[in-house]
């Protein structure tokens, strides 16, 4: 079978017979079989959007589950959940307006560039614009090495814009796949992206919601959002504490941000603060104010806890 | 993705954004505590960052936002901008050049076994 990290050369010339063709085909779907395509791409399909449906317009804002903003001098963007200008065969994409000053980017950094190294790398999107030359795809890594795809023809409908067989270079400490935004454009559908290890860029393919929404909580998940979730209760003597550990649906990649959001709603006791987090959890805990049974929980749909943690 | 830092003032003040709730302010780089351990003593592996703008709650009272975000070392969320509070914070407390202040962020991140977190670059005189 061929070794597809090194594809098969071609002599200027040569004639293509049958039985090579043959071949070809056969070594292909014999590749396929025994390396279906596993998507380096965290919510590749901008299936999951825990921060909300938007719009995510700030720099180094996270939008859909990690995807993240990258803007360029003075040049803005807006993105939001979208259910029109999505591709066919989703729930959901990102609809995006762009401003252009100088490229920008949605990007997404793949946590595992250490298994990357030395090999082949495809990736491809599905993008929707009536703007030709404005955008197109990259993979890129951190030694500038990287390779575009073609740009969208802006023809109005859905195009598959595919990177092909980028060699990521040995010392690589990150591998970016990027879609740039080069003119601006309005209502720009963007859905269903794929990275793999491999010469080709095969169409995306979806995963099994659970198994979506697992990798997601990976790098950021919320608690509390609503009333009375996370409610705590306990008696203590004033000045000293009730408190709670609480554990992640999924453990981080490393220690996370932890971050309680607004103000909850505490009796007989203090705001909440948060105590030593890291990969698996944290503890939730409040200083009593008074001798008496105390509690504290969130309120309303702000009041959270959200941990986060991104390559 | 947090209360986060995006930007550092030559008046060592910290620009500040809330992703969560879509606003931000500034606050004196002073005001960026380490968090503390259950019995009080400071943690020198987590700096906590307190949102320094306000809300109208649901009685339509202009309140403080309330939200606070505790970053770890290695980056959590962040892992550039926060490392590059943690340098800033360390130079403010110990003093030094900042180059002095990253080779203390950066043995605080060995000691967490998160080196391969690391964004900044030692020999450069500035914090980035």
């Amino acid at each position: 079978m061929t070794d597809w990290t090194a594809p098969r050369s071609w002599t200027i010339g040569e004639i293509v017979t049958k039985a090579i063709l043959d071949a070809h085909i056969r070594d292909n779907e014999l590749f396929l079989i025994e390396n279906p395509p596993v998507n380096l791409l965290t919510n590749g399909g901008f299936e999951i959007w825990q921060r909300g449906a938007g719009a995510f317009s700030a720099n180094n804002a996270y939008l859909a589950d990690r995807w993240q903003i990258a803007i360029a001098g003075t040049s803005t963007f807006s993105v939001t959940r979208d259910t029109t200008q999505k591709d066919t065969d989703s729930q959901y994409g990102a609809l995006v307006q762009y401003t252009h000053n100088a490229a920008s980017y949605l990007s997404q950094r793949i946590e595992d560039f250490n298994q990357l190294r030395g090999r082949r790398v495809s990736a491809s999107v599905r993008v929707k614009t009536a703007t030709a030359s404005a955008v197109r795809l990259r993979i890129v890594d951190s030694t500038g090495n990287g390779s575009y795809s073609s740009y969208h023809t802006g023809g109005g409908a859905y195009e598959t814009l595919r990177v092909e067989n980028l060699l990521i270079a040995a010392g690589a400490t990150y591998v970016d796949v990027r879609i740039y935004f080069e003119a601006t454009v309005v209502n720009l559908g963007l859905d269903n992206a794929i990275a793999v290890i491999g010469p080709e860029a095969p169409d995306y393919q979806p995963l099994h919601p659970a198994d979506d929404l697992a990798r997601c909580l990976r790098y950021y998940e919320i608690h509390g959002a609503v009333s009375q979730a996370l409610r705590c209760s306990g008696y203590n003597t004033a000045g000293e504490a009730i408190g709670q550990g609480i554990v992640f649906m999924a453990q981080k990649g490393g220690a996370p941000t932890v971050t309680k959001n607004g103000t909850w709603t505490a009796t007989n006791c203090g705001q909440p603060t948060i105590v030593g987090g890291n990969v698996a959890g944290y503890s939730l805990r409040s200083l009593v104010t008074l001798t008496a049974a105390a509690e504290f929980y969130p309120a309303v749909a702000g009041d959270t806890v959200t941990a986060e943690y991104n390559p | 993705m947090s209360v986060r830092p995006t930007a550092f003032g030559p008046d060592e003040r910290v620009t500040i954004w809330h992703d969560e709730f879509q606003h931000g302010g500034s606050v004196p780089l002073a005001d960026v505590k380490q968090t503390k351990n259950a019995d009080g003593s400071p943690n020198p592996f987590w700096l906590e960052l307190v949102c320094p703008a306000t809300r109208v709650n649901a009685r339509g009272q202009t309140v403080p936002c309330g939200s606070v975000s505790l970053h770890p070392v290695g980056g959590g969320a962040d892992p550039v901008m926060v490392q590059r509070l943690f340098v800033r914070a360390i130079r403010a407390t110990r003093g030094g050049t900042f180059r002095e202040a990253k080779v203390v962020a950066r043995n605080l991140i060995e000691t967490v076994g998160e080196l391969h977190r690391w964004r900044l670059d030692d020999a450069s005189d500035d914090d980035r």
